[in-house]
């Protein structure tokens, strides 16, 4: 019997593309022809190996372990989207209502000296209560960064994910 | 052939990733980032995830979707979302999108044990509909049923509803937010009488007191915590408090933070209200002009089946607990009774444990009296390396911040409530503190539920996709509901079936016992996120039953399904989500579906004409039925009163259920469709537009009814953000029950909880009710005293630590789209066992380390992690359960709130190993 010709990608099949690119219309959501006697076992689909009854082999996680500073950033999928923290922050403390270790390098003002990215003027503008003005400050409602800035880890894509831009 | 492919696939990917040029963090000065938008045209829209209800722009060119931004004007966001929002865009462009129907078959035909062959949606319908009419030639129309979701858009679950109780006549339909809310409907209805939150978001802004419980909204409802934190940024004088089972991110921005021991929740709003008591806080005017005092029974089990037949033989001594229970010290001690002396509880009311009955406020106060300071803080105390006098005086913060009547109070909670065996226990606990402090329905004050999917109000409850529920909050076991349905929907007399069917976690059982054999998934995947999964995986597998699940990837479920059929994403159908605070939010279709994918909707509608009415609507056996004015154990043959409303008994259920000439009069192409396209009409080759005439029906339902919604068409105009039901003349109702805000409330009145639901009750004492006649209790909330119980399994020498599930930021719900996202994946690549060092160490477990957790159902492995963003209490785990590479649910139980049915995916027993 013939195999699946839609992209059913297997789970064995490791895929480097880390954040996908700016691939043609036609990489994205365009099969090829079907094949009416394709088919595929229930061990070829979905994201963890074998049947639902067998138990995944657990590997340790790949952590990020670069520390500020030593990374690129890396591709976003689209403008919008927020860049990624490429950089370890276990050794950083938490955001808590005081104390904000994140913008102890990117607030615009300590940013330069840094050497690191700064937070754009869009995170100073009260989008509630004002939004005309630019502020001075990182508004509240942006305090959290890691509500929307992820950490990554050394991971490779489960399934290509050819996002179109 | 698969391997060419799949390199091919491999290098495509790798040239665009090689291509794609570094982009850096935008460096604009604009509040507006369109500069960077080229060739983008944006339009409204909603995120596809939590019950937060984010507004969003959504961006195509070229036929996709590009990028997703915040909303600037939708008041719910203001323009943020949070990571998992962004990515609305790519969890449309996994590689592995589903693009054809599926079939397990060999030799041509299908067959259980073969494998998933391409087939075209004629041979997917004609092989469901087979198994359908095989099934249902054997048991009636108990023996189908429908799980859906807190995830289908109004008009889907509508018409799954529809399609359900009024053609085939189950009420076998239920969505997975019986998992994620049904304890928070449940003390909704019993307090109120009506589903829902009497406040809305703006509530965040106007008090001066958060208190989440068991709702780590950090992670879960990051955009709303987002207006917490930027509230409490602006004024020292704002608390918040976070009570909770685990530190967690919720904690890192809270003032003050209570661990407390699974289940003592209930032990704690006790301790609250004696305080209130003690302390003269109550708002006696309030509480005596507009609310009543109630009680119910307690020896009410944990939702667990009564029958061992199917058990493992390690669960036999926790489903022993749903007969016989025999009180701990602490539950003795709650209720007043001697802990020295045994006290075994038979479970006698399991199936009536809804009842409830008016007290006394003497009875009250006597049932609070056991709740002291010392006893509570005793009890609830879930860290033991904290201090118990620190810890009381957490206790006694929380309660001065509820009982000072200066102070406004927001309640929010989450999972932590809600799957809960006590879990609408203690949602009535959180009105009952908000009640006799008079913090309810008023601006800045309210206990509010917050939900976890996108239509979770708007379409599950609202709509009524459960098994108990018909629209705009009536019953099915209501004579009255059913014929005002029967009247909105043109049914003969006694076609809807007034027998409630199986809830999703009861469907699971039915699978099991072969009492439920034809399923149909749409939008959810419930052989990941039902508990105690390894009965319900293996009947899926090994049963005589036919299970065809819906998706847009091929998920965990469907693994064990028969048949799967593919569907339009989110932004590929049109649609329409409610939130948290009644708010009804719309999209349009921007892209069209890849390949062959179809609307759920149009799947539906396809399916419907595979049934005439004389095959569904002649006499049906529903077994236990027993509803006066039916025979028992039937449905009655409605074909000629069918025949006298005029219909044919050859019409089909799609002819008589949605094509009528009423949904036929909205046609297509219609205005407000503007130049955009609708894959369901496109498929169905249909000249009328099903998502709005389903639509339009539906709100026939609410109008008039404290539900009304606007029409279709409002939701669309580009000024208009979502509305927050009930709209009257036009304006929405940002605080029901409250003169100055809400419409319904009668002239002149302050206050009027007005819902219709449990409203005449018996009085009687602590102990049960009396012989009296029920009294009237129109425009009054209860106040509910329910005591403190402990779990339905604790840990003990063999199974030695708690194990607590829940989600993570990064993931929606079973992980099938946002694992497909690289940058989530990356930032979540499997689930953790978070566990305290010391437990860990005592296991010879370190960080990174594979560990195995078992309990009496089944066991998983993962990862260890200790400390990160949940640094657990000794004695308690804590595993999300996105990851299908780690099926926590093997190993959860599937105990449930006995009223509500929801299941407690936060307390079992585990034991932990090194691999």
């Amino acid at each position: 019997m013939k195999r699946l010709l839609f992209p059913l990608v297997s789970i064995g099949v490791v895929l480097s593309c880390a954040t996908g690119g700016p691939p043609t219309d036609t990489d994205v959501a365009s099969a090829p022809p079907p094949s009416p006697q394709a088919s595929v076992s229930e061990t070829e689909i979905g994201l963890a190996p074998g049947t639902a009854f067998e138990q995944p082999s657990q590997a340790p996680i790949a952590f990020n372990r670069s520390d500020p500073g030593e990374s690129e950033l890396r591709p976003r999928p689209n403008d919008e989207f927020p860049p990624a923290i490429p950089h370890s922050v276990e050794d950083l403390e938490t955001i808590t209502l005081t104390e904000n270790s994140c913008l102890e390098c990117h607030d615009p003002e300590a940013a330069p000296d840094m050497g690191a990215p700064a937070a754009p003027s869009s995170h100073q503008v009260d989008r509630r209560r004002s939004p005309e003005v630019i502020g001075e400050e990182t508004v509240g409602a942006r305090w959290v960064c890691t509500s929307c800035h992820v950490a990554q880890t050394d991971t490779k894509p489960l399934v290509a994910n050819p996002a179109p831009r | 052939m698969k391997e060419d492919l799949s390199r091919r696939d491999f290098v495509k990917t790798s040239v665009a990733a090689a291509t794609a040029a570094v982009v850096g963090v935008p460096m604009t000065g604009a509040a507006d980032p369109g500069a960077l938008d080229s060739g983008i045209a944006w339009e409204k829209g909603v995120c596809r995830f939590c019950g937060v209800g984010c507004g969003l722009m959504v961006g195509t060119r070229g036929g996709h979707v590009a990028a997703v931004k915040g909303d600037p004007d939708n008041p719910v966001n203001r323009g943020l979302l949070c990571a998992k929002g962004y990515a609305n865009a790519n969890i449309l462009y996994g590689a592995d999108r589903l693009h054809k129907p599926l079939l397990r078959m060999k030799d041509g035909r299908f067959d259980k044990k073969g494998d998933f062959t391409e087939v075209s949606w004629e041979r997917a319908f004609d092989e469901m509909e087979r198994q359908f009419k095989r099934v249902h030639s054997e048991l009636g129309p108990s023996g189908v049923g429908v799980m859906g979701s807190g995830q289908y858009t109004i008009p889907e679950g509508y018409a799954a509803v529809k399609l359900t109780k009024a053609g085939w006549r189950t009420n076998n339909i239920d969505p997975n937010a019986r998992h994620c809310m049904a304890s928070a409907v449940a003390a909704f209805i019993q307090v109120f009488g009506i589903d829902e939150p009497s406040g809305c978001y703006d509530d965040i802004e106007l008090t001066d007191t958060i208190v989440t419980w068991g709702a780590n909204m950090a992670e879960m409802h990051p955009m709303l915590w987002a207006r917490v934190v930027d509230h409490r940024l602006r004024s020292k004088d704002v608390k918040v408090v976070n009570l909770t089972t685990y530190s967690n991110r919720t904690s890192e921005c809270a003032d003050t933070e209570l661990v407390i021991a699974p289940q003592t929740d209930l032990a704690i709003w006790n301790y609250i209200a004696r305080e209130i008591i003690k302390s003269d806080a109550v708002d006696t005017g309030f509480v005596t002009e507009h609310c009543v005092l109630a009680a119910g029974p307690t020896d009410i089990g944990f939702g667990m089946p009564g029958s061992d037949k199917h058990a493992f033989p390690a669960e036999l001594d926790t489903l022993e607990r749903q007969r016989v229970v025999t009180l701990t010290n602490d539950e003795a001690i709650a209720r007043g009774l001697d802990p020295a002396q045994t006290h075994r509880v038979e479970q006698k009311t399991a199936a009536g444990a809804g009842a409830h009955w008016l007290i006394s406020f003497d009875e009250f106060k006597k049932a609070l009296e056991p709740y002291t300071l010392d006893f509570v803080a005793s009890l609830a105390k879930g860290d033991a390396d904290e201090d118990v006098e620190d810890f009381k005086m957490k206790l006694q913060i929380l309660a001065d911040y509820y009982a000072d009547p200066e102070r406004k109070v927001v309640s929010f909670w989450t999972m932590g409530f809600n799957q809960h065996t006590r879990g609408t226990w203690v949602n009535e606990q959180a009105y009952m503190v908000h009640l006799l402090t008079g913090k309810q329905a008023k601006p800045g004050s309210g206990a509010f539920s917050l939900t976890g999917q996108p239509s979770a109000c708007g379409t599950a409850r609202e709509v009524g996709t459960f098994a108990h529920r018909l629209p705009a909050d009536m019953v099915v076991a209501n004579p009255a509901h059913r014929a005002r349905s029967e009247e909105i929907w043109e049914l003969p007399e006694k076609t809807l079936n007034p027998k409630v069917g199986s809830h999703i976690t009861q469907m699971m059982r039915d699978l099991e016992s072969g009492a439920l054999r034809w399923l149909w998934v749409q939008v959810t995947n419930p052989f990941q996120c039902t508990a105690n999964a390894n009965h319900w995986l293996t009947a899926a597998r090994e049963k005589d039953c036919f299970i065809v699940v819906s998706d847009i990837y091929p998920s965990y479920s469907c693994k064990v399904a028969d048949l799967i059929l593919p569907c339009a994403g989110h932004f590929e159908k049109w649609g329409l989500y409610g939130n948290s605070e009644r708010r009804t939010q719309s999209w349009r279709q921007v892209v069209d579906p890849p390949g062959e994918a179809r609307s759920d909707l149009w799947q539906m509608l396809e399916f419907s004409k595979r049934f005439t009415l004389a095959e569904v609507w002649g006499e049906q056996q529903v077994a236990g039925l027993a509803t006066e004015g039916f025979e028992p154990g039937k449905l009655p043959d409605v074909l000629a009163a069918a025949e006298k409303l005029g219909y044919r008994r050859d019409q089909t259920l799609f002819e008589v259920l949605f094509a009528t000439p009423t949904a036929r009069k909205f046609a297509w192409p219609d205005p407000v469709g503007e130049d955009h396209r609708c894959c369901t009409v496109e498929a169905g080759g249909l000249d009328w537009f099903p998502e709005k005439a389903l639509f339009e029906e539906y709100r026939r339902f609410g109008l008039d009814h404290a539900h009304d919604l606007a029409p279709f068409d409002t939701y669309y105009r580009d000024e208009v953000r979502g509305l927050r039901w009930p709209v009257i003349d036009g304006k929405e109702t940002r605080w029901r029950f409250n003169g100055d805000y809400d419409p319904y409330v009668k002239d002149g009145g302050d206050f009027d909880f007005y819902g219709p639901a449990l409203k005449s009750l018996k009085k009687g004492t602590l102990s049960g009710p009396g012989g009296d006649e029920p009294v009237s209790l129109a425009g009054k909330a209860k106040i509910f005293f329910r005591p403190y119980a402990a779990p339905a399994e604790s840990p003990d020498g063999d199974y030695d630590l708690w194990l607590c599930t829940g989600r993570v930021l990064e993931h929606w719900h079973s992980g099938t789209m946002t694992r497909r996202v690289p940058e989530l994946n990356a930032a979540q690549p499997r689930a953790q066992i978070f566990m305290h060092e010391a437990d860990a160490a005592a296991r010879g477990l370190k960080r990174n380390d594979v560990a195995v957790i078992e309990s009496r159902r089944g066991k998983v492995d993962a990862v260890v992690e200790i400390g990160g963003r949940n640094p657990v209490p000794k004695g308690l785990v804590f595993v999300p359960w996105f990851d299908e590479g780690v099926p926590i649910n093997k190993v959860t139980l599937d105990a449930t709130c006995p009223i509500s049915k929801q299941t407690d995916f936060k307390k079992c027993a585990v034991r932990v190993s090194k691999v």
